[in-house]
């Protein structure tokens, strides 16, 4: 199992320096829920300047009509760069892909909807390479799709968590309705109830919903090692460069040593909580439910 | 050339029953398992076939939701109940799970496959690739404008279903999971607790930050739909009541034959926007069709959902003898009141209540106790499954 880092900032050396050598990067029109998204020229640049690095592109957002002639030539060009992987979430580029023949994997990313083995399956019979899991599942459930599925698997194990992305200008529209300018990147909500916080971010795809609580999954890391799975995702949006310092090369030796005692996982987990200042297991434990009251 | 269809929810078999009765062509419905209303009524497997029945012996037809997302545990059982549901006779499966398009399209030859909305499909490139696995319908996005639609239709010629009225999702369907995180129900897997409606405190700021929508009502939009090729106009809302579907489904159904019929004019337009602003708890927009959303397109603080007490009974019977009706009540009327009585096939009469009285003759000097049996005088037939409600003046507003 690698790290994947889906960097903050277009500038890597940090990451390059902390000994991560594969990057999923967004491509500026077609991502969405990132910071920073390259040009295709950026992009090679990088790619010359990294020649060393294995990078995935970042597709994910919704495609309408008028992206469909702009993003066929694109992918065209982006496989002639030797990438790694594309990401995908609109069944288009799947599309396009097939259509046109094209070399580089594909990775099945359709955020919340990657959930079951049988869908990993399907999609493995297209012709998609990797899947990254939602991480609205458990553990184990993602250790059963990584039982039934050939497909390379990824798991999202550091990052705050994208909980809703919508195509309207939500905070553009709220700040119209108050008379105020929209003059921040990130904003804060908090849950009336539960008192629970959220973080919104607007950009021209629209506006997203993140979980203010940053995911670790230190603890469930050592399963998806022993399972092999594929990649080990972190989304490095908002998390500062200090805590990824030490947390980084904290995975890389549990990514590298693979097996664990009991004693040395518990501590690896504490030093996590300790450095994240987080210990948010996200739903890596959690079941949610769906039906409130006895249905017939 | 096929009339546009119009397509009903519908949560139980009563529901179904009339919203086929009041216009629809067909209806869509869940299962007890499987569907993104987890929390509605749903139908049982003989149900469906009696369902299924009812509405082929009107010559319409019935869509079964099978569009939760599906976790491993949900996975069991899921071609056997496919199976079970076919032999119920239903016509289709809207599906969103893209691995059971593969099993439909090798078992079940004569059942059409619809791309579910929690898909989110929003180009004709993603219709084209469903069109290659066998879907014969894909139903759009609702964040896409006239002219996206229009272009889907012209460029795949797969038959395309658009949502013309209910309540909209703020979020990309399919890519929500508020609840899930906010209150630990699956909205993918029918659980949705609807957080968009909730009003959040905004860090800095006193007003409360939401991001809930206005219903969606494309009455005024119908003959556009039509005249681009839409194959199908859905109407959300299996969890609504039967008066909500009655009215609802009527009133687009009188919108589409005074179309085809070439007798739509400005007038109708307005009753029947009368009618469905009437019927409703939320104002309406539409959203998409004609412009990027904003934020007239939204609630902000403040905002209330009325109901009203318009309806006043369904119409069990009609004795010709004594032109009087046998209603069960749903709300307070007394003589004096000013009703109409809307019927399946479009008529409407209106009068004023003379005399109301209860099953065993005796006269009441108002109606007070919903689900109990009336008998109220009637100037005119009466079709069975009518509804009576008030006659509201026409320049009031709710």
């Amino acid at each position: 199992m690698q790290l994947l880092v889906c960097p903050k900032t277009k500038d890597i050396s940090f990451e390059v320096e902390q000994g991560i050598t594969s990057f999923l990067l967004g491509l500026k029109g077609y991502t969405t829920n990132q910071d920073c998204c390259y040009t295709l020229e950026e992009l090679k640049d990088l790619l010359n300047k990294y020649p060393h690095i294995e990078v995935f592109i970042l597709l994910n957002k919704n495609l309408f009509n008028k992206d469909l002639l702009n993003i066929e030539e694109i992918l065209k060009e982006l496989d002639k760069l030797s990438l790694k992987g594309i990401f995908f979430y609109d069944q288009a580029i799947l599309s396009i892909h097939q259509r046109l023949a094209l070399k580089t994997p594909l990775v099945w990313n359709q955020t919340h909807l990657v959930t079951n083995y049988n869908t990993c399956n399907y999609y493995l019979n297209q012709g998609v390479s990797y899947a990254l899991l939602a991480s609205e599942i458990t553990l184990d459930e993602m250790l059963e799709i990584r039982k039934k599925t050939s497909l390379n698997l990824m798991v999202t194990i550091l990052g705050y968590p994208v909980m809703s992305h919508s195509h309207r200008k939500l905070l553009t529209n709220y700040f119209k309705f108050i008379h105020k300018e929209k003059d921040k990147k990130t904003y804060e909500i908090t849950e009336p109830v539960g008192k629970q916080n959220y973080l919104v971010q607007e950009d021209e795809t629209g506006t997203s919903f993140y979980d203010a609580l940053l995911l670790n999954g230190t603890k469930p890391l050592f399963s998806l090692v022993e399972a092999d799975f594929s990649y080990g995702v972190i989304f490095e949006k908002e998390i500062d460069n200090k805590k990824l310092s030490k947390i980084i090369p904290l995975y890389q030796k549990i990514m590298k040593q693979g097996k664990f005692t009991d004693e040395e996982k518990d501590s690896f987990v504490q030093e996590a909580n300790h450095i994240l200042q987080s210990d948010s297991t996200g739903f890596f434990y959690k079941r949610t439910i769906y039906k409130v009251k006895k249905n017939g | 050339m096929d009339r546009i269809e119009l397509l009903s929810p519908a949560g139980d078999l009563q529901r179904l029953k009339l919203a086929l009765l009041y216009g629809a062509d067909a209806v869509y419905i869940g299962g007890r398992d499987y569907s993104l209303r987890a929390n509605a009524t749903n139908f049982s497997i003989e149900e469906i076939k009696e369902a299924c029945t009812f509405a082929h012996s009107l010559g319409k037809k019935v869509y079964l939701t099978v569009n939760i997302v599906f976790h491993n545990e949900d996975l069991e059982g899921i071609f056997d109940y496919l199976d079970k549901v076919v032999e119920a006779g239903i016509d289709a499966f809207i599906v969103s799970d893209p691995f059971i398009i593969s099993y439909i399209k090798e078992h079940f030859k004569d059942v059409e496959i619809h791309v579910s909305t929690q898909n989110s499909t929003t180009n004709y490139e993603t219709v084209e690739f469903f069109k290659k696995q066998g879907v014969k319908r894909v139903v759009l996005a609702r964040e896409l404008s006239k002219n996206e639609i229009k272009e889907i239709i012209d460029k795949t010629k797969v038959d395309i279903e658009v949502f013309i009225h209910g309540a909209m999702c703020t979020f990309f369907s399919g890519r929500c999971t508020l609840s899930n995180y906010v209150t630990n129900r699956d909205s993918n897997r029918g659980g949705c607790s609807q957080v968009c409606r909730f009003a959040f405190a905004l860090k800095g700021e006193e007003t409360k930050f939401t991001m809930a929508t206005k219903d969606l009502n494309m009455a005024h939009y119908i003959k556009d739909m039509i005249e681009i090729g839409v194959k199908s106009l859905k109407v959300e809302g299996r969890m609504r009541s039967e008066y909500y579907l009655a009215t609802v489904i009527g009133t687009y159904r009188k919108l589409i034959d005074a179309i085809y019929n070439d007798e739509l004019t400005s007038d109708l337009i307005k009753e029947c926007d009368f009618i469905l602003d009437r019927v409703a708890n939320r104002a309406t927009s539409t959203h998409y069709f004609l412009k990027e959303a904003d934020e007239t397109d939204q609630y902000y603080t403040g905002r209330q959902e009325l109901s009203n007490q318009d309806y006043l009974g369904y119409i069990l019977d009609y004795d010709e003898k004594t032109q009087e009706v046998l209603l069960t009540e749903r709300n307070y009327f007394e003589p004096g009141t000013d009703v109409e009585i809307f019927m399946p096939s479009g008529k409407v009469i209106e009068f004023t209540v003379q005399e109301i009285k209860n099953q065993e003759g005796n006269i009441l000097d108002a109606a007070r106790h919903p689900e109990e049996l009336l008998k109220i005088k009637v100037p005119d037939v009466v079709e069975k499954d009518s509804m009576m409600r008030i006659k509201v003046p026409r320049k009031e507003v709710v």
